[in-house]
This record gives structure tokens, sequence and C-alpha cells, in this order.
């Protein structure tokens, strides 16, 4: 019913186009909202042109009373037992070899990744971007084929100063809104990142990505693709957020 | 007086084989210790004046924004200008450093550089056209097309090495991506326009744009001004003053934004104000304001909002309710909005100003910076907390006012802690290069008091040989002073007699060692050296040593030299004194 609702909302959207952009983003953000405490196991795979492959792997937990978050590091090796803390605005790495804590700076890199600590911070799509128009006031929305999968492909453009991409293109899937592509753009309007979001698993009512290639425009050969499973979203221990439990962990 | 300085003066002469050999040797040690000094002083001289200089300035003015490092940002220019105006020379130079760490490619081959802006506006001094042209010696293309416009995308000059790597020469095209000063991904495409040879390792690795075009790729606004650094005749004597007194200038009050709130078809005028959310802020809260709805754990958490009781009485808004709230900029006039959710309701007899929103300092600072408000009217300065008033120092300032440091590494702990804070406003630091490259002045130091010690376990050598030397010329002599005794001379002229040819001797042997040094320090500095990418080619001036004399440190050495001689003279000669006039006389060798 849902869908058939979006559908007619779309129908009417690409004729009159207004405000429907708006909603699929609205709808984006419900098919992958988390509403409970979730674990999962993620492998981060890094290709960057003469460097060869890098894994990293690492066991998320979350807590949804007060969106805090643990990653623990269990691979590669020399990563193995470090980890990051989150809770309200604290931020901590801990470092197993020399066992402290170190409270991280928001632009700092996670686990070596490209990851910033400053892109955990919550923020929803619809509070960031808003659709594009063209010169006729129309949203930039239309219906296509990606591979044999039939998708609404829009432009959205940030509303706001401090995010990545100024400008992003997604490709949704017609029939469960869930993403498929975005393409993110510089402010000269060259093409950064592509991703491809190749799996999604159904978590409780919602869906979660499980793969996710992340394509990079720029230098060409670099990319990323990130696994995510074994997630579960049975209700957490209050006492694995804490600096004490993640120590333990790797003793 | 003058008798006993023409003996000593003949005595000197008389042995002259001796004296001269003892000299060679105290002009020798005068020449290490005055050509090191000098030495360490040049190398100190060039890191400050070369490479301090253009990295930090005399003076420098640097920002944090939300706690980033790379986001050298302050959205009011005009005040930084006019702290800096009132209280520099006159012949003081401003200038704004851009700089932001980016990936390059060049023709199939990829490279980590830093884009640096450049002013093509400013006019220079010669003694400055100088130095730039030491900085910027071109081979290929010329700096002036950095002003070039008809270029694809933007004109940048960078070093032979660097364009090697890329595989660039002039007229090509390289890619750049970079994260700018909002932290928005930028990609932009460059021409080549000059390749220089780097004067220095740190000249090598940035690419050189005009600064009106890299503030613009990086999303600087016309009133938005990066590190500022502030370049003054005398630094020695003036930059930590200069620095000192524009602290004392800035003097960053509340945040304060007037505007108009809408919310369930009701508009009104009100004021909006920002909370800090650290611990202790959080706490002042808690203990000076009490709610009439809502709950503290919803209120005084980082993303809080708190509606006055007054605003909540006139417009009836309420818990949950989402207010927009729009002002106009103090620059940019058209302004804009932003959209708080009320979580918490004041109650009357809490020290909120009238008709005022508390907002978390989060999403306070995203709107405050965005753009800068105009200054409220006169009116709404009534019921603002004051200094004294407890709840003062929990509510948003406009910046945050870093202290001054005095050392390198108090610098680095302040520069840390301003990374680590969870202040999500600006925070400004002013300090001179005296302070945050304190440690340059250590290393001098300690060049130093290593030279001083090696030059004085050569002087201990020397001065065994001064000792041996009077030792000799009292035994020869010991006749010679029974005579002059016994015809009226004395002890203490003896003693002076004795001490007086040691100073002389020390006095010709270390002002002729110190022109030797000179004379060292010239035929050194003349050859000229090519250090290529050596790291240590940054102590050279334009493939030169170089060496910063300074008369009070050769004046102070020729002093050491006389008195640590006359001291070790004072002994044997104290000896030769007190000779028993009968025994010197009977003495036969």
């Amino acid at each position: 019913m849902k869908e058939f609702i979006l559908g007619c909302l779309i129908f009417a959207g690409v004729s009159a186009s207004a405000g429907v952009v708006d909603s699929l983003l609205v709808e984006v953000e419900k098919k992958t909202e988390i509403t409970s405490d979730a674990q999962a196991t993620v492998s981060l795979t890094q290709q960057k042109t003469g460097q060869g492959a890098k894994t990293t792997e690492m066991v998320w937990y979350r807590r949804d009373s007060d969106d805090a978050f643990m990653i623990v590091m269990t691979a590669p090796e020399s990563e193995k037992g470090n980890g990051y803390l989150r809770m309200g605005e604290n931020f901590w790495m801990y470092r197993k070899n020399t066992r402290t804590f170190q409270h991280i700076n928001r632009d700092e890199n996670i686990g070596g990744s490209d990851a910033q600590a400053d892109d955990f911070e919550k923020r929803k799509l619809t509070e960031l971007y808003q659709p594009v128009l063209d010169k006729d006031g129309k949203e930039n929305l239309s219906e296509e084929m990606l591979g044999n999968i039939a998708v609404y492909r829009f432009e959205i453009k940030a509303k706001v100063n401090d995010v990545d991409y100024p400008k992003k293109i997604f490709w949704i899937r017609k029939d469960n809104s869930l993403v498929l592509k975005e393409q993110s753009f510089a402010l000269s309007g060259s093409l950064m990142q592509t991703a491809y979001y190749l799996k999604y698993t159904l978590v409780d009512k919602g869906y979660a990505p499980a793969k996710m290639m992340f394509i990079d425009e720029f230098e060409k050969g670099n990319k990323t693709i990130v696994e995510i499973s074994g997630i579960s979203t049975k209700a957490l221990d209050d006492k694995l957020f804490t600096k004490a439990y993640l120590e333990n962990l790797s003793k | 007086m003058q008798q006993i300085i023409n003996i000593s003066f003949r005595n000197l002469v008389r042995q002259k084989r001796r004296n001269i050999l003892l000299g060679v040797a105290i002009a020798f040690g005068a020449l290490v210790l005055v050509l090191a000094n000098a030495f360490s002083h040049g190398i100190s001289k060039v890191l400050f004046e070369q490479i301090v200089k253009y990295t930090n300035g005399h003076v420098a003015i640097s920002y944090i924004r939300n706690g980033n490092l790379m986001n050298q940002i302050f959205h009011d220019d005009v005040l930084i200008r006019d702290a800096i105006k009132k209280v520099s020379p006159a012949d003081a130079r401003v200038e704004e450093a851009v700089g932001f760490f980016g990936r390059a490619i060049g023709n199939g081959i990829a490279d980590n550089v830093i884009l640096v802006g450049v002013d093509m506006d400013s006019k220079l001094t010669e003694k400055e056209m100088k130095e730039f042209q030491a900085n910027f010696k071109i081979l290929d293309g010329s700096i002036e097309g950095l002003k070039d416009s008809a270029v694809v995308g933007y004109p940048v000059v960078l070093a032979k090495q660097k364009a090697d790597y890329l595989k660039l020469k002039i007229g090509d095209v390289m890619r750049v991506r970079f994260t700018g000063v909002r932290n928005q991904t930028t990609s932009v495409q460059l021409t080549v326009v000059g390749i220089f040879k780097p004067s220095n390792v740190f000249m090598s690795s940035p690419i050189f744009l005009n600064i009106r075009h890299v503030r613009a790729l990086a999303g600087y606004g016309p009133h938005d001004v990066a590190t500022l650094q502030v370049n003054m005749g005398k630094p020695q004597l003036y930059a930590k003053k200069v620095a000192n007194d524009i602290h004392a200038q800035l003097k960053p009050g509340l945040a304060l934004m007037q505007g108009k709130g809408e919310c369930a078809n009701f508009t009104t005028d009100m004021l909006t104000l920002g909370f800090r959310t650290d611990s202790a802020s959080i706490s002042v809260l808690r203990k000076n304001l009490q709610l009439s709805s809502g709950d503290s754990a919803s209120a005084f958490v980082y993303n809080g909002v708190i509606l006055s009781h007054s605003l909540a009485l006139q417009s009836n808004w309420k818990k949950g309710d989402t207010i927009r709230f729009s002002w106009s900029g103090k620059y940019d006039t058209a302004g804009n909005y932003a959209r708080f959710v009320v979580s918490a309701v004041a109650d009357s007899a809490s020290p909120l100003p009238q008709k005022s929103l508390l907002v978390n300092e989060r999403d306070f600072y995203r709107a405050y910076y965005n753009p800068l408000p105009s200054i409220p009217e006169a009116s709404w300065n009534q019921n603002i907390p004051d200094t004294l008033n407890p709840l003062y120092k929990a509510l948003a300032p406009q910046y945050l006012l870093m202290k001054r440091c005095a050392t390198t590494d108090e610098y680095t702990k302040i520069y840390k802690e301003m990374g680590r804070s969870k202040y999500k406003g600006i925070m400004v630091s002013v300090q001179s290069m005296y302070e945050t490259a304190s440690a340059i002045l250590n290393v001098e130091f300690a060049i130093n008091l290593i030279t001083i010690a090696a030059g004085l376990i050569l002087f201990c050598i020397i001065l065994i040989g001064v000792v041996n030397t009077l030792r000799m010329t009292i035994r020869e002599r010991t006749r010679e002073i029974g005579t002059m005794r016994a015809i009226g001379m004395q002890k203490k002229d003896v003693l002076s007699m004795f001490l007086l040819e040691t100073g002389f001797l020390a006095l010709f042997a270390s002002v002729i060692g110190s022109i030797m040094a000179f004379a060292v320090m010239y035929g050194l500095s003349s050859i000229t050296i090519d250090a290529g990418d050596n790291p240590m080619g940054m102590l050279l001036v334009e493939g030169h040593l170089y060496f910063a004399p300074t008369l009070e440190a050769t004046i102070s050495y020729v002093l050491l030299i006389i008195g640590i001689t006359v001291f070790t003279a004072f002994f044997p000669s104290r000896r030769a004194a007190a000779m028993i006039v009968s025994d010197a006389l009977r003495h036969v060798e």
C-alpha cells in the first residue's frame, strides 16, 4: 500500500514536480533508519592505485537510547584490539599497544580509512540537501532502468555549507525506495565519487546495506568495498559502551 | 703604572718566538668561539627569517573552527584587521596565509600537494621584491602568469621537482582535489604557468596559486579571513609586544542573534543565544535555570533548545515546536534561517533575556557563522547576563580567545587543546614567532653552549701552555725580578707586570683570532653549495653558508679569553712577586 501511495506521489511529482524528491528522501531515510540497538561485523577493503588492497575488519555496536557506538578492530593484525568509543560528544580512540585512551579530533581518520570522526555525526539527508530545480522550477526527477531494475533518478544540492559534497544524484528502486547508486559532485561540477549499493539485508522492519562499493572518480583505480554482515538488533548491555569493556576486550 | 705597562710590553716583545706560538694557540681558540657563535646565530636567523617568517609571520593570528585544525577561518575580517592596525608599527605588513592539503593528478601520476595562495596584488618594497625573487627562481614561464585569467581553470606555479614528478610542463593542465574551509570536497583544474627552482626544501612541495583564486575555491566569503601574519621591522624588539597588544584588543562578548521567530502562525522579534555543552557549563545551567516544561535530560544536553518564559508566554510556543528563526547578516544583509526544535521551557525565575531562545552550541554556531548576524539593537542588550552573572560562562561567546604562550611546547599544548576541545565555535590564537618557534632559540642556545664547552676545553689545554710558559719565564727572569725588587719595585708591581704581560698577549691574540674568524666566515660564505634536495639546504642563503656575527658576542669572547688567561697567570705571577729578593739575586740556572 505504502509503495502504491509513493508511486502515485511520484507519478504526480514527475508531472507536477512539487516536493516529490523531498518525499523520496524521507522514504529513503525511513527505509534504512535504525531504531534499535545494533551490532554488526564490518569489512572494509580499500584498493589504491599502486598500493594493492588493504582490508580492515571491525565489529560495530550501537546503542539506540543515546546513539552511542563502539568499534572494535579485528583485522589487520596491526589494528587488532584497537577501538573507538563515542558517547554523547566524547569520542575516544583506544590503542591496544599502549593501553591508553585518546580523545580524538573530529577531523581524525578512523582505523587508517578515509572515514573521519565527524562522519559519525547523525544528520538527516533532508536536513542537509534539497532538490535541484531546473529553470522552470521543476525537480530533476526521472524514471530510468538501472540494468534491469526500474529506478527513480533525482538530483539534490546542499542547503547547508558543511557537507562533503554540494551536489548528489541518486538512483533509487521504484519498488522499495532503496538506493542503488549515488554520485557525489564537487562544487565545480566534477564527479568525485560513485557509490553502488550492491546488496541489502532485511533488519527488523527496515533494510540495511550489506555490500557497498565506493569508486573514487577523481583518482581512477581507487575504490573501497564495504561489507556488513551478522547484523543483530538485540538489545545490548550498557556495560558494552564503557572504556573498561573496550580495554578488557584486548587483554 | 705607565712604567709597568712599558716593561710588560717590552717583555712581551722580548720573547717573540715563545709568545707568538702561545698567541697562535689563543688566537685559534678565539677563532673557533667567534666562528661557531656566528654560525649558530646565523642558523637561528635563517630559520626565523627564511622559514618561520614565511610559515608563521612575525606575529600570527590563527583560528580553528569546530575543533577542526584545517578549518582556518574567521568570519569577521574587519574586527581582526582593525585590532592589528591599532597596535602594529607603521611599517608592519599584514598578509593572509591560505593553504590546503590536496591530491593532484598530473600526466598519469598522482601526488600529495599543498595549495598555497600568493598575494599578487600587494605592492612590494625593493627588499621584499628581492626576497620574493630569491624564493621563486623562475626556470620556465613566469610568476606574473598567476594573474592570467585566460587559462584552463586557474593558473599555478610549482617547483621543478614537483613538476618533474607529476610529469608536467608549462601549459599542461593538472587536476587537484582538496577539502575546502567548509569541509566540502572541491575539484579544480590548474594550468601550469611557471616552474621555479625552490630556494629551500619547504618550497618544493607547495603549488602556488593567486590567493584570490584559492580563497574562492576554498569557500572563503568576502569577509571571511584565514590566518593573518603581521611582519615588521626589528621583530626581535616588537613582535612579542605587538602579539600581546593584539591579544588585548580582542575581547569576545556573548554571541547574540537578533531576528524573527516563526511558528504556528505566530511571528515575533526575538533573540537567540547559544549555550556551551561541556560538563562545567551544563552544571552551571542546571544550577541557574529552572524549567516549567520539559526535563533536564532533554534540555541540558548537546542538542537541547530552551525557550525563555517570556517568549513562551507571548507566543504560546511549547516543547516540541519547531521555530523557524531568520536573521540578517552583519555583512551579508540577505541573512539566512535555521530551525530549532524546542526541548524545554524555562520558568519565570530563570535569568534568561526577555524573548530569547537558548540553543545548544552545535546548532547555534552552525547558524551563527552562516552568515555572521548583525549587531543586535541596543534595546536587546537589557537583561543580557554580564560577566559577573554565573550564567555568563555557560553561554556561547562570539569566539574563544586562546591564552598567549611562552614556548613552542606551550604552543603545541594549546594547539592540541584547540583540536580536542568540544567547543563548536571559532578559537582564536595570537602568537609571535619567538613563542611558537622558541625551540629554534633553544637550538641556538644549545649550539652556543656546546661551542663554549668545546672552546673552554680547548682553552684548558692552551692555558696549561700559558702556565707552563709563565713558569719558564719567571724561572728565566728570577735574577731580573730580584734586581728590580732590589732597586725598589714593590711586590704588587711585579704581580701587575706579569699579569699585564699575559693580558696583552691574550688581547692581541684574541683580537687577531676574531679578525681571522671574520676572514674565515667571508671565505666560507663565498663558496656556492648546491644542496639539491638535501633538507640541510634550508640552512643556506642562496646557496651560501650564512654567518651572523654580533659585536656583543665577539667582544664578550675577547673579554672572556683575557679574563681566563689573566686568572690562570695570577698564581705563578703571585709566586714570582712573593720571592725573597736575596734568594732571587742568588738564583743560578
